[in-house]
């Protein structure tokens, strides 16, 4: 038998320092690439979820809120991406928002990246890529994709069973970094609950009106392709899943929130303040088990020989073709389900409207492109410019 | 605040073993397997010391 020498050794040392630094140092890269984007002329106002919660200041867990203002008095909206950050279509939408809204009456505050610190999280043991980009008039915009949970690195050790606050339901360890599973959050709490806490206080002072929170699902879960609402909620949600079918051609079901299932946005935030939440979820191909590589491309279009065999057997819950499921048309039904309830929440309460403008909807997005809609941070203003 | 005791204590916990693990490698002397397996154990402690994963 061969002994371990010191050459040995010095060899051994140097191969996994190699692998060591070739796999380490994208995930460290991944970890400090800004996402950037190019506030608009709406954008009236920058704060952090920290001015609502101070314990979250300087945490990898505090993330701007956008906030546009108009100049008429009125309602108030809270729109949020990325509270799975596996799921971007809400960032992309919620930053065409930022890039581009116009507020005329009342207010809306957007969040991009709700749970920041999944977004700076990566799934590389399932064969997530690091990012992924988007063509944009000026070349190509790029992103980080992030995981559904935070990041180990910001909140660590998990509970063996997580219990929720206040509700004391058993819940999945993981979910205790699953900010759709820690509403409505805790003061003296883990970061994640610190999170959804200081949301919580910005709908209680800012008197918000609606909250809508942008996600997506697996073709192969039924509460896809849908608007998720409690009862409460569930009469805006209606009208704007019948108005964007018969105006906009597209299917957007309704999801009743179950009501002993606890700690997500969609039941914690009516519950808990005297907002109406809606979580909508848009159709991802790539999230799906049974597909091929989880490669950027499947992402951006949808496209998959397998979930294609599946649709032929009826296993899917939303329609499926060759043509897929693009990222473009669920960022667009994303963007017009929530002007829709919007529109809808000020018809019937005139005197809390809130109107925006220069939004794009789902036939413009479908059409240009959602790229059209990004700005090029090179040549804008630098102090309108904000990593994310 | 018992969870960040603990995230230090972890992280304490993981500097004492790659210290302890890197002794091992070095006094190694008879097993090939062994300095490999050394190197393996190592990496997810390195990583998480310098906060990459």
């Amino acid at each position: 038998m061969k002994t371990a020498g010191t050459g040995f050794k010095l060899a051994m040392v140097a191969v996994f320092m190699t692998l060591m630094i070739a796999g380490g140092l994208p995930l460290r890269e991944h970890r400090q690439f800004p996402v950037e984007i190019v506030c608009g002329p709406g954008v009236k106002e920058i704060r952090n979820l920290s001015d609502y919660l101070p314990s979250l200041k300087g945490t990898a867990a505090d993330t701007p809120v956008f906030i546009l203002s108009g100049k008429e008095p009125g309602g108030a909206v809270l729109v949020m991406g990325a509270t799975h950050a596996n799921e971007p279509e809400g960032l992309l939408s919620v930053a065409i928002m930022i890039e581009n809204a116009v507020v005329e009456k009342g207010t809306v505050f957007l969040i991009p990246l709700f749970n920041r610190s999944a977004s700076l999280n990566t799934r590389p043991g399932e064969g997530y890529p690091l990012y992924f980009s988007i063509r944009t008039p000026w070349g190509q915009k790029k992103f980080r994709m992030g995981n559904r949970d935070a990041s180990p690195l910001d909140q660590w050790p998990d509970p063996d069973v997580y219990i929720h606050y206040p509700e004391k339901q058993m819940l999945s360890y993981l979910d205790i970094r699953n900010t759709n599973r820690t509403w409505p959050g805790r003061r003296n709490g883990l970061p994640m609950e610190q999170v959804t806490l200081a949301a919580m206080e910005l709908l209680r002072q800012q008197k918000v009106d609606l909250a809508i929170d942008l996600h997506g699902a697996e073709t192969m879960f039924p509460v896809t392709n849908c608007i998720v609402a409690p009862e409460k909620s569930m009469r805006i949600a209606t009208l704007a899943s019948l108005t964007v079918k018969s105006m906009e051609g597209f299917e957007n079901h309704l999801e009743s929130s179950p009501q002993k299932f606890r700690g997500l946005s969609h039941r914690e935030i009516g519950d808990y303040s005297d907002t109406l939440p809606f979580l909508l979820e848009s159709p991802i191909p790539f999230l799906d088990q049974p597909t091929g590589a989880k490669t950027e491309q499947l992402f951006l279009d949808g496209r998959d020989e397998f979930l294609l065999n599946l649709s032929r057997k009826k296993k899917l819950f939303v329609p499926y073709d060759e043509s897929g499921w693009s990222l473009d048309r669920r960022v667009g039904q994303h963007l017009s389900v929530s002007l829709e309830i919007i529109r809808q929440y000020s018809r019937k309460n005139p005197d809390r409207a809130i109107v925006i403008k220069n939004v794009p909807r789902y036939s413009d997005v479908v059409n240009d492109g959602l790229g059209s809609y990004f700005h090029q941070p090179a040549s804008a203003d630098k102090s309108r410019v904000v990593k994310l | 605040m018992l969870a960040r005791i603990i995230m230090v204590a972890y992280y304490l916990i993981s500097a004492f073993f790659v210290l302890v693990t890197v002794q091992n490698l070095l006094r190694e002397k008879d097993s090939r397997d062994r300095v490999v397996l050394y190197l393996v154990t190592l990496i997810p402690f390195i990583l998480r010391l310098l906060r990459i994963k």
